[in-house]
């Protein structure tokens, strides 16, 4: 018989703190807004939105030093890891959801929305990645995933007044329960050969018995790597992110791409670093194939797209590819590694679409890359950080991004295994390619409006221009049917918008703190890398 | 007589590939969100026969998040649905295709 007591766990609290942080964040948000009669303004919604991540910061550092003093613990019936890198990724998810609520200030206000929602939902996803970095237990990163993801879905369908809004949440959202569908069956899986969900407790039972029957967990071990390799968005898993990325609001956008990536590729790290360690064999293998695939498709993807946003998407494909290295390595070394990738990766992507959300002036739409040309003349500084974040982006040294892409190689060239040194070759020629559209953007900016560029808007002309009816497909949702026209009115919306002059904007000041904090930090972590690489070491799981 | 483990398991396993298939071939945008409960269903059934064949109640008790996670994810897509149709009448996948490059 099935044991009919269900015994309670005690909780502790102050672990969680820095998720119930941002969590009572939002509620307060949503609930001051339906208690006072006056409009609030962005203003004070911004205000709650950054003190919550700062209280949120501040009880990681908290965790942060009981985990040096006292080691790494495991709270809540063992559900949650308070280690070194869980404590660590949430820090640097608060800031990018801070970074953010900077940049969605002056964005609501340009674009007149009203209401708490987008902030509060951006605190939620805040605290559904970090619950996945500290999520020590299928279950529970189940849940993290979700509590982050359907917030996500709805930030991608805010932007009511454009259909592509609604079109990228709809694909988001029937992408992503796909893959949590999957990454769901595929615990069953495990669950059913170990008879836990708990991480640590499935490695035990690797340590302590003979394990013959291991088809079903070979099977659960693939669906779970294939339903997070959708939130990270690893190729073969990638095609949803280039139709998000350009249809969901900029600013959504920024979050999107910096903290699903934190919250998917801890899961990720934690659940085959700690659980699944001993077959390594059977897991590298799957990885390899994925990081070969996320560099080459990202590299190669991005340089035909003209709108930058779908560029920027690509440019996350690959860098997902080049986080995956870290994996590959498989040694502490690489966890490390991937981590200090994770780390500059976030800064840059948030830092690049608050550029891009501010670029887009007013209605969110100027995203086409010959609209940019001639910008550096108008806005000289913000063009400049721009940039900055750009060369960040290609690794160019001087920058974090160097240092990352310096440290995964580094690990996986270390670890020795088979086809690692190959792998690096793959990796360094695809950040060859991919530095091609990131400085194609740079140039851009840097010409004049009616020149020609040196490189042109799309490397391969056969392809038609932006909005002609039939367009090169690649292989999502709307194009697997061959002769799928555009209806007539987003022709129309799409040409009006090229008329008015898009270069006419003033950047705000949250916008500018964004800009400012993300290029700055770009630059100082690239000139000090010492100072992620040492945060990074102490990045480790509970084991 | 009472029914075998690897019953449930195939029974799981086709429901899922229902759903999996239903999802890429169907365009009607109702239908794949129902084809993913159903995954989740299949998921929740596997689990339901190994904690049974386990006698571990954990098992058991995971179905009840999977069951308010796919009820949530439902209200968030058919919110979705209803703010597209308001602008576009006919929300089937042939209809979503502005977004391309």
């Amino acid at each position: 018989m099935i044991a009919t007591q269900l015994l309670l766990p005690k909780i502790s609290y102050f672990s969680i703190l820095p998720e119930i942080c941002l969590i009572v964040g939002a509620l307060v948000m949503l609930a001051m807004t339906s208690v006072t009669r006056n409009r609030i303004t962005s203003k004070v919604y911004t205000g709650i939105t950054v003190l919550a991540g700062i209280a949120s910061i501040g009880f990681s550092i908290k965790n942060y030093h009981d985990v040096l003093r006292s080691g790494a613990h495991l709270v809540i019936d063992k559900v949650l890891a308070i280690d070194g890198f869980s404590v660590l990724a949430a820090i640097l998810v608060s800031a990018c959801v801070i970074i953010a609520a900077f940049l969605t200030q002056n964005f609501v206000d340009r674009e007149n929305w009203s209401g708490p929602e987008i902030f509060a939902l951006m605190l939620l996803a805040g605290s559904g990645a970090q619950f996945m970095a500290a999520a020590n237990d299928l279950i529970m990163i189940f849940l993290g995933l979700e509590i982050m993801s359907i917030s996500l879905y709805v930030l991608a369908a805010l932007d009511t007044k454009r259909i592509q809004s609604g079109e990228a949440a709809l694909k988001y959202l029937v992408l992503g329960g796909f893959a949590s569908a999957i990454f769901i069956y595929g615990s069953a899986f495990v669950y059913g050969s170990t008879g836990t969900t708990n991480l640590g407790q499935i490695a035990s039972f690797f340590a302590t018995s003979y394990y013959t029957h291991n088809g079903l967990l070979i099977i659960g071990m693939v669906l779970v790597i294939a339903g997070l390799g959708f939130k990270v968005a690893a190729v073969p898993f990638h095609v949803w992110s280039p139709d998000v990325y350009q249809g969901a609001p900029s600013p959504s956008v920024t979050l999107m791409s910096s903290i699903a990536k934190i919250g998917g590729f801890a899961a990720l790290l934690r659940i085959l670093m700690t659980a699944l360690v001993s077959y390594k064999a059977d897991w590298q293998p799957i990885i390899y194939i994925l990081a070969v695939a996320s560099l080459l498709v990202g590299a190669f993807g991005g340089l035909v797209q003209s709108n930058v946003k779908r560029m920027l998407a690509y440019s996350a494909i690959n860098h997902s590819g080049f986080i995956l290295l870290g994996l590959v390595a498989a040694t502490q070394v690489g966890v490390s590694a991937s981590f200090v990738y994770l780390i500059a990766y976030s800064f840059i992507a948030t830092g690049v679409f608050s550029v891009v959300t501010i670029l887009g002036s007013k209605g969110d739409q100027n995203h086409d890359i010959r609209n940019y040309r001639g910008l550096a003349k108008k806005h000289p500084y913000l063009i400049l950080g721009f940039a900055v974040l750009l060369f960040g982006q290609a690794g160019i040294p001087g920058t974090v991004g160097f240092i990352a892409k310096l440290s995964v190689f580094e690990a996986l060239a270390r670890s020795g295994g088979p086809g690692a040194y190959s792998l690096v070759v793959v990796a360094i020629v695809s950040s060859v390619i991919s530095a091609v559209y990131y400085l194609r953007v740079v140039i851009a900016c840097y010409s004049k409006p009616d020149e020609e560029m040196i490189i042109p808007d799309r490397l391969f002309s056969s392809s038609l221009s932006p909005i002609s009816p039939i367009q090169k497909a690649d292989g999502d949702i709307g194009q697997e049917h061959e002769g799928v026209t555009l209806l007539v009115e987003d022709k129309v919306e799409n040409l009006k918008t090229e008329d008015v002059d898009t270069q006419d904007f003033r950047v705000g000041i949250g916008s500018s703190i964004a800009v400012i904090l993300t290029s700055g930090i770009v630059v100082v972590l690239g000139i000090f890398p010492n100072l992620i690489i040492d945060l990074a070491n102490h990045a480790t799981f509970i084991f | 007589m009472s029914v075998g483990l690897n019953y449930y398991l195939i029974l799981a396993a086709v429901l899922f590939t229902i759903g999996l298939v239903g999802l890429l071939i169907r365009r009607n945008v109702l239908v794949m969100l129902m084809c993913v409960e159903l995954m989740l269903n299949a998921s929740n059934l596997t689990f339901v026969a190994f904690a049974s064949k386990l006698k571990d109640v954990g098992g058991q008790a995971d179905v009840f998040f999977v069951l308010v996670v796919a009820a949530a994810e439902v209200v968030v897509g058919l919110a979705i649905i209803v703010s597209i149709y308001r602008k576009r009448l006919g929300a089937t996948a042939d209809d979503l295709s502005s977004l391309k490059g």
